[in-house]
């Protein structure tokens, strides 16, 4: 009975943990896009600069933090890429004219004020970020 | 069709490009980036590369390039680039690429105007220090003695990724174009020579420039992000007819490169990335008055770099390159009365990265070379097989 209860007791400290890990990041976006919800493929797909159009076909502008925790751990996270592999990524694409990366900001707030204010942007914070005038997508 | 009609259709896309984005059109729009590379080779014995064997510090990069958005579907970029390679090169300015870009969705784009060219995982970066570990790129698969035929193509391409959720991706590009104008190499025993000696005696050891054009080039590349994430696989090949006009002769010699493949792999696990890639050559030339010259080379490598800490990366690679596969052990060389080491290049390389600051790079590599391929001139005899060669070198980016 004892082992049940502990490993009941795990289990639930696991989900917790996972739902933790997940929610400490929001993907956040300009009221002009419909979609309400993303995969974790698409996310993958707009940071590297494959996926450039909202279902309404209006143009994805994605931008990204500077270096920081939340920008490492959205790339781990979502990009499986390391915070040094996804800037050697974007690299390259400058070096070779293949893409332009994305617009990057110092501070979370700086985020948060661009996607209030330019169409079909979207961008990652922290969850303990203010970020009123923007919409939330519900990551699958 | 000639590159200069390819670059006139590109000023009229740019023309009608911009007229119809002026109004909205913003300086700040415009980004701009570059690097600058010098390096110094040193090798025991043989010149490779350059004069290495008495230290060579022809070795640098400099490159600078500018993007500007159009409009939302339309974008136009531009690299200017010099370079020195030993006799490649000389630092002459050229345009590296120049294309605009208009993207349709997110599964069908075009280019059009000069464009890096789509072969191996690593070709289109090859001259930027910056996006590796290593000094110098894998020869065994990326050999700058052929680069002219690789680097880049004047015509249009159409590109595109399709999203498969769950199983991944999937990006390609497609070609068609030329290779025009001079070779940047001066010297012909420092291009296609060092890599096929047989081509070199049979013309009689000239030394000339020569002026390369490749026309009716077509090729594409199709790469697999794969689900497994950090593994991606690809292929890419190209076919392309042309000819070398050897400057100051009457000699033209016919080239057809009836395949050229690369087969390339990657896995990428937290700081560790492990590369590995196989290149195919099917190449013939035919010159009045001998036979034709078919030379099918083969080269491979593996490679593992590791993203120690922040400020330092080790990378450690073998590769092996075989002009002629059917003679790996090199008796067919022997037979011709040349040195059998000529028959293959094994390359054990060791390098280190230190990221000084973030835009300020340094690094150390060692070869150990095994075979005399793909190495400068033709005084085979004072030829070591085996011998060394140190590399050093530093970069900045902006």
């Amino acid at each position: 009975m004892r082992v049940i209860k502990a490993s009941g007791f795990a289990v639930i400290l696991l989900v917790l943990l996972c739902r933790y890990a997940s929610a400490d990041i929001l993907m956040i976006v300009n009221s002009s896009v419909k979609e309400t919800t993303i995969t974790k493929a698409d996310i993958k797909r707009i940071f590297l600069g494959k996926k450039k159009w909202w279902d309404d076909k209006q143009k994805v502008n994605a931008v990204i933090i500077k270096e920081s925790p939340v920008h490492s751990e959205f790339v781990t996270t979502y990009i499986d890429k390391s915070p040094s592999s996804f800037s050697s990524y974007w690299k390259r694409a400058v070096v070779t004219g293949t893409g332009i990366p994305p617009k990057s900001f110092d501070t979370e707030a700086e985020i948060v004020k661009f996607i209030q204010e330019t169409a079909g942007s979207v961008g990652y914070i922290s969850v303990d970020t203010p970020h009123d005038g923007v919409n939330i997508l519900t990551i699958e | 069709m000639s590159g200069k009609y390819i670059l006139q259709i590109l000023m009229i896309f740019i023309v009608f490009g911009s007229a119809g984005a002026a109004l909205g059109f913003e300086q700040d729009d415009i980004q701009m980036h570059g690097f600058a590379s010098q390096g110094y080779l040193k090798s025991t014995d043989n010149n490779y590369l350059g004069n290495s064997k008495d230290g060579s510090w022809e070795f640098n990069e400099v490159g600078i390039n500018f993007a500007v958005p159009i409009s939302d579907t339309l974008r136009f970029g531009i690299q200017f680039f010099s370079r020195d390679l030993g006799s490649y090169g000389n630092n002459n300015l050229f345009i590296d690429w120049a294309f605009m870009d208009y993207s349709y969705t997110d599964w069908l784009g075009f280019r059009a105007g000069k464009i890096k060219t789509p072969m191996g995982f690593y070709n289109r970066q090859r001259d930027a220090d910056i996006l590796r570990t290593g000094i110098l790129l894998e020869q065994s698969v990326y050999p700058e003695v052929i680069r002219d035929f690789f680097v880049a193509f004047q015509g249009f391409s159409a590109y595109g990724s399709f999203g498969f959720n769950k199983a991944g991706d999937l990006d390609y590009e497609i070609y068609w174009g030329v290779i025009e104008g001079p070779s940047d190499t001066t010297s012909f025993e420092g291009g296609i020579a060092t890599m096929v000696p047989v081509l070199y005696i049979d013309l009689l050891g000239q030394q000339n420039n020569y002026d390369i054009v490749l026309s009716h080039m077509v090729g594409g590349m199709l790469t697999w992000n794969t689900p497994i994430p950090g593994l991606r696989i690809g292929g890419s090949g190209m076919h392309a007819e042309g000819e070398m006009d050897i400057i100051g002769t009457a000699t033209t010699i016919d080239l057809t490169l009836n395949q050229v493949s690369i087969f390339s792999g990657e896995y990428e696990k937290g700081p560790v990335t492990f590369a590995a890639e196989l290149l195919l050559m099917d190449i013939e030339f035919s010159l009045a008055g001998i036979p034709d010259i078919p030379i099918e080379s083969q080269g491979y490598y593996g490679r593992i770099s590791w993203h120690v800490v922040n400020w330092l990366s080790v990378a450690i690679s073998y590769g092996l390159f075989y002009p002629q596969p059917d003679d790996k052990d090199g008796s067919n060389f022997e037979d011709a009365g040349l040195p059998s080491a000529l028959a293959y290049q094994k390359d054990a390389a060791l390098s280190f990265r230190f990221d000084i600051v973030e835009k300020w790079i340094l690094k150390l590599e060692t070869h150990y070379m095994d075979g005399i391929a793909q190495v400068n001139g033709t005084d085979y005899a004072s030829m070591k097989d085996k011998w060394f060669l140190f590399a050093i070198k530093s970069s900045l980016s902006f």
